[in-house]
């Protein structure tokens, strides 16, 4: 094949380096300009527990302040992640720049390890480059959670094991087992596919596998059981498509034009290797990604991976019609902006705004109780009104997750004040938060619907904050 | 170029074509589908404006709208010359006649006979599903059909000579950015490269290349244009967001006796064994470019993924063309036998049957479509409303003649046809239904009231769907009959909502 540009390693690494730099600064200057918040709700648990924890150290009354699920007996658990960010002064550097740098590690590791397995130096560039705008990958790397540090350690696992630096490569999984036990099955998966790629080593992947498993297993009976089991709900109430394509819809997912180009990476491979069978196992972690966050951020990184090989041909390869090729190379290029670009314009307004930041706040000094939203606003209602939210994203794994859905749905569209008043009772319900995403779509798409249409005429009902399209509306109960 | 006699007999046949459409379009003013007159709204707003309308303050209330505009930019560029309805008609018409021009060559490229690709032009004029469809309407298909041949037509082109590769790239542009339809050619071409491999048969790689460029192309058009309405809906947006109750008719079970009086008798059988014959025994690779693309439209009907009606246009053509190659067979066998005397005889035969199969039924439907064109006393009450009813106002109607109220009414309405942005669809229908069948006035007003309605249009075609003469609670103080007609009756809303 001819090449028409063959950069160097170092000239690669310093393109891939501009390139991360001016998506993440777009994102972060944009959020910043129009938020200046941290990007997702899960931060804000973080950052609630880290203040908690360094405030009262582990013990479970100070922990569980304005935390429902734990006050109603859900057991903490240890998180390396929490315990790090309560050390430090100033958390919300930290929480940002901390993300970042392991986002520019998780990159060069990518980009080495897969120079290591032999791929060309074109290839790897490529590969790199549609990770970098891949939505998953900016999503992960632009929020505090527990992902950023998940793939972080698992790539440097990767790139130690294929360096054969494999004790060393064990201890770098040694953290992940006290921020997330269920990601060492992802390190045992990672292992499965080198052994398959490879064919060797394989009792000694085997034996790694089944010590990972065996230890996590043993964390998990010790300490947690029987908490993060997960319940009905995480099983159902998904739609596959809206899970796996960012352009869908998902928070996490592929972007439609990475899976296009993976799957024409597919059919080059299947002309060219002898190993093509072995890629048809993506199909197994594709099922998995349905359900699970952090396979599917791996999964994205084999996405990529596949992509380039479809880049690579299209891009060397000689066409019947030149014009067609100039087209189809510009219309995958705007095609992957667009698509991140896309997503990044989602990161940027996404909640927390900094109108829902300010009404939390001054709810904050309002009497104590419970409040009612959407469970995806839970966190930053715990962090930002220091009161307790209905329900939030633990939802997943509460034992009466359930049924606290189904009493937020009813409660969301009833028209009927004693079936809605009952229900709040029921919850202790005090407050109501009320944001224009929940107005748009995410609930309602009209301003008489359920609850809304209830707000508006009862008298149980009062409203103390209403700016910026964010509501609140105070409980009045027989108490009050 | 020098003109023959072939090009005079394709002219005779395009006017004939154009004559008989427009014959039976000019019968009346008005268009026979609720559709064309968001159409009209659209092309009324460019000339007025030269933007189509984003926002619509009438549809469901007021809603934003999403669709590819260029459809509507065509038409206003024919509008702006005369602001008369006749003048779209005219247009819209010359549009879906240019089918016969794109079938001709088609068949003279595959059978390489002008008497046959005479007579295919001929018949894809008179398709009777495509014929009623766009005969008085303004509907997309009018374009897309006939774009869909053109570019069939240039990519059997780009398979001989690379030089027709600008031709084809513009029409593919014309036709991805007209409309979401053009999956059908995309998938097409997808199928007719799996055909060819399968049959072994080499290809040149530039179909490959089209192939990749096409679906590039219509991702990144569609996943631009339709960014917000694919977030709001995710994956349902592939099925437009059509209420549950509807779906079962846009996309109704395939029945074949319909089928086959919609497509033609002979097209159906002849061209279904056309495709029989090179799909086992004959190979052809222009055949498998239509081949390939009916493939494509039966997966796409198979899974519902295109209406019923959508499709019999499009299988409807591609059996036409099909059916071009059948005749060039059967000619060619009738010369080698005893019986080549009477080819003549069995090619006027052939005509007859065309006449009696295709023209004659196209005829009956187009005239069947002229009669549903709204009601003179349905016409009447949307002026009345338009006269005494604000443009804030909501008027509930049927969802089928919610864009001929905005348009005629200029009032908002709770229904249409387009049900994109629209939230809990299957509840939004459901609650317009109860209000005309409920017989309690409080469920009434409920449901009213949570739509901001204001008055209720009980017309014809409401009575006909719901099976009723008035409504139950026309009684109740909270209803005033303020427009009366011997079919149609408007009440307003009285009592304002209070909580329960």
């Amino acid at each position: 094949m001819k090449k028409i540009f063959e950069l160097n390693k170092k000239a690669s690494i310093a393109i891939l380096l501009m390139i991360f730099l001016v998506t993440f600064s777009f994102l972060g200057v944009a959020r910043y300009q129009k938020n200046s918040a941290l990007i997702g709700d899960e931060s804000y648990y973080h950052l609630r527990l880290s203040e908690n924890i360094e405030k009262n150290g582990f013990e479970k009354n100070g922990l569980s302040d304005n935390d429902l699920s734990l006050i109603l007996g859900q057991k903490y658990y240890f998180n390396l992640i929490d315990f790090v960010l309560s050390l430090v002064k100033h958390k919300i550097i930290f929480m940002i720049t901390i993300p970042l740098l392991l986002g520019l590690a998780s990159l060069i590791f990518f980009y080495l390890a897969l120079s290591r397995i032999g791929i060309e130096n074109n290839q790897v560039f490529f590969s790199s480059i549609l990770l970098i705008l891949s939505p998953p990958f900016i999503y992960i790397f632009s929020s505090y959670t527990v992902y950023p540090f998940l793939v972080f350690f698992n790539i440097l696992f990767l790139f130690l094991y294929l360096n054969n630096m494999k004790k060393l490569s064990f201890l770098a999984i040694i953290p992940t087992l006290f921020i997330s036990l269920p990601s060492v099955f992802l390190t045992s998966l990672i292992l499965f596919f080198i052994y398959i790629f490879n064919k060797k080593d394989k009792r000694e992947i085997l034996i790694s596998s089944s010590l990972l498993i065996l230890t996590s297993l043993i964390i998990y009976f010790t300490f947690y059981f029987p908490n993060f089991i997960p319940n009905k709900l995480f099983f159902f109430h998904r739609n596959i498509f809206s899970r796996i394509i960012s352009d869908l819809g998902a928070s996490i997912g592929i972007s439609i034009f990475h899976l296009v180009l993976a799957f024409i990476g597919l059919l080059v491979i299947k002309t060219k290797e002898k190993r093509f069978p072995n890629y048809l196992i993506l199909l197994f972690a594709l099922i998995l990604s349905i359900f699970f966050n952090l396979i599917m951020i791996f999964f994205n990184f084999f996405v990529c991976f596949l992509a380039s090989y479809s880049l690579s041909e299209i891009y060397h390869k000689k066409w019947e019609i030149d014009v067609l090729k100039n087209i189809t190379l510009i219309l995958i290029i705007y095609g992957l902006l667009f698509s991140s670009f896309s997503f990044q314009t989602r990161l940027i307004s996404s909640s927390p705004t900094i109108e829902e930041i300010n009404a939390l706040a001054f709810l904050k000094d309002n009497p104590s109780g419970v409040v009612f939203s959407h469970f995806s606003n839970g966190y930053q209602i715990e962090y930002f009104s220091e009161k307790s939210a209905m329900i939030d994203q633990r939802i997943y794994t509460l034992n009466n997750g359930k049924e606290l859905l189904n009493d937020s749905n009813t409660i969301f569209f009833s028209r009927n004040i004693q079936t809605t008043k009952k229900l709040l009772e029921k919850n202790n319900i005090s407050y109501i938060f009320i944001n224009k995403e929940m107005k748009d779509g995410l609930i309602w798409d009209k301003r008489n619907q359920g609850l809304l249409f209830l707000l508006d005429k009862s008298t149980d009902f009062k409203n103390i904050y209403d700016k910026d399209e964010v509501e609140i509306w105070q409980v009045l109960s027989s108490k009050n | 170029m020098r003109i023959k006699g072939y090009h005079l007999w394709l002219l005779a046949i395009f006017l004939v074509v154009f004559a008989s459409r427009m014959y039976i379009s000019s019968q009346t003013d008005l268009f026979s589908d609720d559709n064309s007159y968001f159409t009209l709204r659209q092309v009324e707003h460019i000339v007025d404006t030269g933007k189509p309308l984003i926002y619509d303050d009438l549809s469901y209330g007021g809603r934003t709208l999403i669709f590819s505009p260029f459809y509507f930019y065509l038409l206003s560029a024919a509008y702006i010359i005369n602001h008369k309805i006749i003048m779209l008609k005219i247009f819209v018409n010359l549009l879906a006649t240019l089918l016969v021009l794109a079938s001709f060559l088609i068949a003279d490229e595959v059978t390489k006979s002008k008497k046959i690709a005479l007579v295919t032009a001929f018949l894809s004029g008179f398709i009777p599903v495509y014929f009623q469809e766009t005969v008085n309407s303004l509907s997309i298909y009018s374009l897309i059909v006939p774009l869909t041949f053109f570019s069939i037509y240039y990519l059997m082109m780009l398979n001989k000579d690379k030089k027709y590769s600008t031709h084809f790239l513009v029409l593919l542009t014309f036709l991805i950015i007209s409309s979401p339809t053009s999956i059908i050619f995309v998938l097409g071409i997808l199928f007719f490269i799996i055909l060819a491999k399968l049959e072994k048969i080499e290809l040149n790689k530039a179909n490959i290349e089209i192939l990749i460029v096409s679906i590039f192309f219509y991702l990144w058009l569609n996943f631009i244009l339709f960014k917000k309405a694919i977030l709001f809906h995710g994956p349902s947006i592939i099925w437009q967001n059509i209420p549950k109750i509807y779906l079962t008719q846009y996309f109704s079970e395939i029945n074949i006796l319909q089928s086959v009086y919609l497509i033609g008798v002979l097209p159906f059988v002849l061209g279904i064994y056309s495709a029989y014959i090179y799909v086992t025994r004959q190979n052809s690779l222009q055949i498998y470019i239509i081949i390939g693309a009916s493939s494509s439209l039966f997966l796409l009907l198979w899974f519902k993924l295109i209406p019923f009606k959508t499709g019999l246009i499009f299988l409807g053509a591609f059996l036409v063309i099909l059916l071009s190659q059948y005749l060039k067979l059967f000619f060619d066998y009738i010369l080698q036998t005893k019986f080549s005397k009477f080819s003549a005889f069995a090619f006027i035969l052939f005509i007859i049957m065309i006449l009696l199969s295709s023209v004659l039924p196209s005829v009956v439907l187009g005239y069947q479509k002229i009669s549903n064109i709204p009601e003179k006393e349905t016409l009447d009450a949307y002026s009345w409303i338009s006269k005494n009813i604000n443009s804030t106002n909501t008027v509930l109607a049927l969802q089928d003649e919610g864009h001929a109220l905005s348009y005629f009414g200029n009032v908002k309405t709770v229904a249409d046809d387009n049900f994109i942005f629209v939230k809990n669809i299957d509840q939004h229908i459901y609650d317009v239904d109860r209000i005309y069948l409920t017989r309690f006035s409080d469920e009434s007003l409920e449901i009213i009231h949570k739509y901001y309605i204001d008055y209720i249009l009980i017309d014809k075609k409401v009575k006909l769907k719901y099976n009723l003469t008035d409504v139950f609670y026309s009684t109740d103080e909270c209803f005033s009959l303020v427009y009366h007609t011997k079919d149609v009756k408007i009440y307003k809303i009285l009592c304002e909502e209070e909580a329960i």
